[in-house]
């Protein structure tokens, strides 16, 4: 089950942030095609989010058919997303994981881990 | 009145003596939006919700509700008898309406700890507070109107009435109109915005389309913007100017652009003091 | 009454009911045999009923719209589905009833008393106030006039004090002053004033018929004619020739006592309007 989080200092919109934890937990894997989405109350309940907002958050995800609305049973993952298959997935992060840990240990924060990352994205911006 | 509509003013003011507090003031809200009301100290607010609550008469215009339409109030100060004990407060609320929801009470009442039989006079503010939203919500409105909710709570109970609030919007369909200076808190709460200054409503629209129309622009000092679009606000300190226009056009280096928050939207706008054409 | 109305009310409601009981209870033990509880069971007549009827005026019907307001509960109490008006109506009915029955007890008990006075020796006094229907439409004005005066103030202390001042002129004028004129006087010419009527005015009339007042004629005369004889004569050399006394029969007495009733009933009635009205005008949009 996701739990979303609305970051109330950004200015992005509420039902945007949420959308886009929903892709991201698709793309991890962490929800399945058949997976049923938090319930419009249950995600009101804990994240103190406006119930449109979350329903045009549903309702966004549905005209991106990632999921669909089954009458009185709630909202359902329709999609996978993430091209990678699920196992080299799995294999990924746990390399990753070592890697982040051996960064720590050579005394880098986060936001030098998003740099080296962000570098690593666009080599173009390597040679500028 | 026209269908889906939970709440329309038109042309609403109320002078007191030879002052006008609030002056022609009109806008829609949809059914099952939460409104918030946005505006400086003395702009109005508590003029224009009392006047929707049914509680003043307004000096023209006139609000209007649905066939049906039942609104709910809660005072800034939360007034209470204070002799009664909060049980005693939620029969008021069972004799003095229609319909009523006496679970509903009570889950409140029990969800934020209030002791049922203790007189509301020897509760603490923040636990009259509860008393006034128990007897709210109890009330199953259609329309629930509250001035400065979270004025009296710590910042932990402001975040858990939030919740319920917008819970009760999820369960019941009720539409919510709160007016509030802490704008901070609004972002993800509030999905319509009624901006208030000086008597005059500034704006009235959807907080998602007003967000999407706003950037704020960073990049060295500059008298004009780097892209077209309106400009809601200017300010320049040192070798840096920021502004924030009405209008998304990409920019180049080194101009960086971002959305900007709420609080910058409302504080922009109310510091340029626009009106918008009704 | 119903439960909210008690719930709020009820500490006002068993304070005048122990009041009422408590004068009740000393009146009718006591021996009205002698001259000092014979005056003070007078004073209790004459003081009582208005008495209570002013404690009803100032602390029930002052209050009943002030103290909302004063406590902001009536911001409470009518945004619910009730409007401010049929809250009004409704309080208001509700409270009159324990006003009709305390007064009704209050008139049965000034009655027995009345009756035992009447049983000894000693003069017994006038019971024209005593009449339940006239006291029930004076203390329910003074309750019409403290609401009205409470919507209009919304200040509990200000609105009691302007009741007490305002309901207490309104008692004594009407009792001390306007009372004797409510209907037309009878005139009587040259005779003496009968005992057992109410006296309205008396003087002295010239031959054209204009009347002169007993006071400024007897100055002239009496004071320097000590013999009756020699006072008619100089009265007759002054140009007076008849004296007349103006008087209300003890057969009017019910149709002045209607009148009265009549004019506070309207006036109750009037009162409660207004504040029905005011409340209208200000608090209702819907």
């Amino acid at each position: 089950m996701v739990e979303f989080r609305v970051d109330r200092g950004s200015g992005l919109p509420a039902y945007l942030q949420i959308a886009q934890q929903v892709r991201e937990a698709l793309r991890l894997g962490w929800l399945a095609p058949g997976d049923r989405l938090p319930a419009v109350r249950e995600v009101v309940a804990t994240s103190g989010v406006n119930p449109n907002t979350v329903l045009k958050a549903y309702r966004e995800l549905e005209f991106a058919g990632l999921v669909e609305a089954r009458q009185g049973a709630g909202t359902f993952v329709k999609a996978g997303l993430g091209t990678g298959d699920r196992e080299a997935l799995g294999q990924l992060y746990e390399e990753l994981a070592g890697w982040l840990s051996r960064a720590r240990q050579a005394g880098l924060e986060d936001e030098d881990v998003y740099a080296l990352l962000r570098t690593a994205l666009d080599p173009d911006r390597e040679r500028e | 009145m026209t269908d889906g509509l939970a709440l329309a003013a038109h042309g609403l003011g109320k002078r007191y003596r030879a002052t006008w507090a609030l002056r022609d003031c009109s806008f829609e809200l949809p059914e099952g939006r939460v409104a918030a009301l946005v505006g400086t100290n003395g702009a109005g607010k508590t003029t224009l919700l009392t006047m929707i609550a049914g509680l003043l008469q307004p000096t023209e215009g006139e609000v209007r509700l649905p066939r049906g339409g039942r609104v709910a109030f809660v005072a800034q100060d939360k007034p209470l008898y204070r002799n009664f004990t909060p049980l005693d407060m939620l029969r008021v609320g069972a004799k003095l309406n229609r319909q009523w929801d006496q679970g509903r009470a009570i889950d409140w009442l029990t969800r934020f700890d209030v002791p049922p039989g203790r007189p509301c006079g020897k509760l603490s503010g923040g636990q009259q507070a509860q008393v006034a939203f128990a007897v709210a919500v109890g009330s199953r409105p259609s329309l629930l109107v509250l001035d400065e909710p979270l004025s009296d709570l710590d910042p932990l109970a402001r975040r858990a009435v939030i919740n319920e609030l917008l819970t009760e919007v999820a369960d019941t369909g009720m539409t919510m109109v709160m007016s509030t200076h802490v704008v901070a808190e609004l972002s993800g709460v509030a999905d319509h915005l009624l901006l208030l200054a000086d008597g005059a409503l500034l704006m009235s629209g959807d907080v998602d389309d007003l967000l999407a129309e706003h950037r704020v622009y960073i990049g060295p000092r500059s008298p004009e913007p780097p892209v077209p679009g309106r400009i809601v606000q200017a300010s320049h300190a040192g070798g840096q100017s920021t502004f924030v226009l009405q209008g998304d056009a990409p920019v180049d280096e080194p101009w960086t652009v971002r959305p900007a928050t709420l609080e910058e939207v409302v504080l922009a706008r109310l510091s340029a003091g626009w009106t918008v054409a009704a | 009454m119903t439960w909210l109305t008690w719930r709020i009310e009820r500490v006002k409601v068993l304070v005048g009911a122990a009041l009422v009981l408590i004068a009740a209870a000393v009146l009718l033990t006591l021996n009205v045999n002698g001259p000092v509880t014979m005056t003070g069971a007078r004073v209790a007549l004459t003081l009582g009923p208005p008495a209570f009827a002013v404690v009803v005026a100032v602390f029930w019907g002052a209050p009943l719209v002030a103290r909302e307001y004063e406590q902001r509960t009536h911001l409470v109490l009518w945004s619910q589905d009730r409007p401010a008006t049929r809250w009004l109506a409704l309080r208001v009915a509700h409270l009159l009833l324990p006003v009709v029955v305390l007064m009704f007890v209050v008139n049965v008990v000034a009655r027995l008393t009345l009756d035992r006075m009447r049983g000894t020796a000693i003069q017994a006094m006038p019971d024209y106030d005593l009449w339940l229907p006239l006291q029930l439409a004076t203390v329910i004005a003074g309750f019409a006039l403290g609401v009205l005066v409470g919507v209009l103030t919304r200040n509990v202390v200000l609105s009691m004090g302007i009741t007490l001042v305002a309901y207490a002129a309104l008692r004594l004028y009407v009792g001390v002053i306007a009372r004797p004129h409510l209907l037309p006087p009878l005139r009587l010419l040259d005779k003496v004033r009968p005992l057992d009527v109410m006296f309205v005015a008396g003087g002295y009339l010239d031959r054209d018929g204009n009347e002169l007042a007993a006071s400024a004629v007897q100055s002239v005369c009496v004071g320097e004619h000590p013999v009756i004889a020699a006072q008619d004569q100089c009265l007759v050399a002054h140009g007076i020739v008849r004296s007349f006394v103006d008087i209300q029969p003890a057969s009017r007495l019910t149709d002045l006592r209607l009148v009265e009733f009549g004019g506070y009933a309207v006036l109750a009635i009037a009162l409660l309007a207004a504040a029905w009205l005011v409340l209208r005008r200000r608090e209702t949009t819907r």
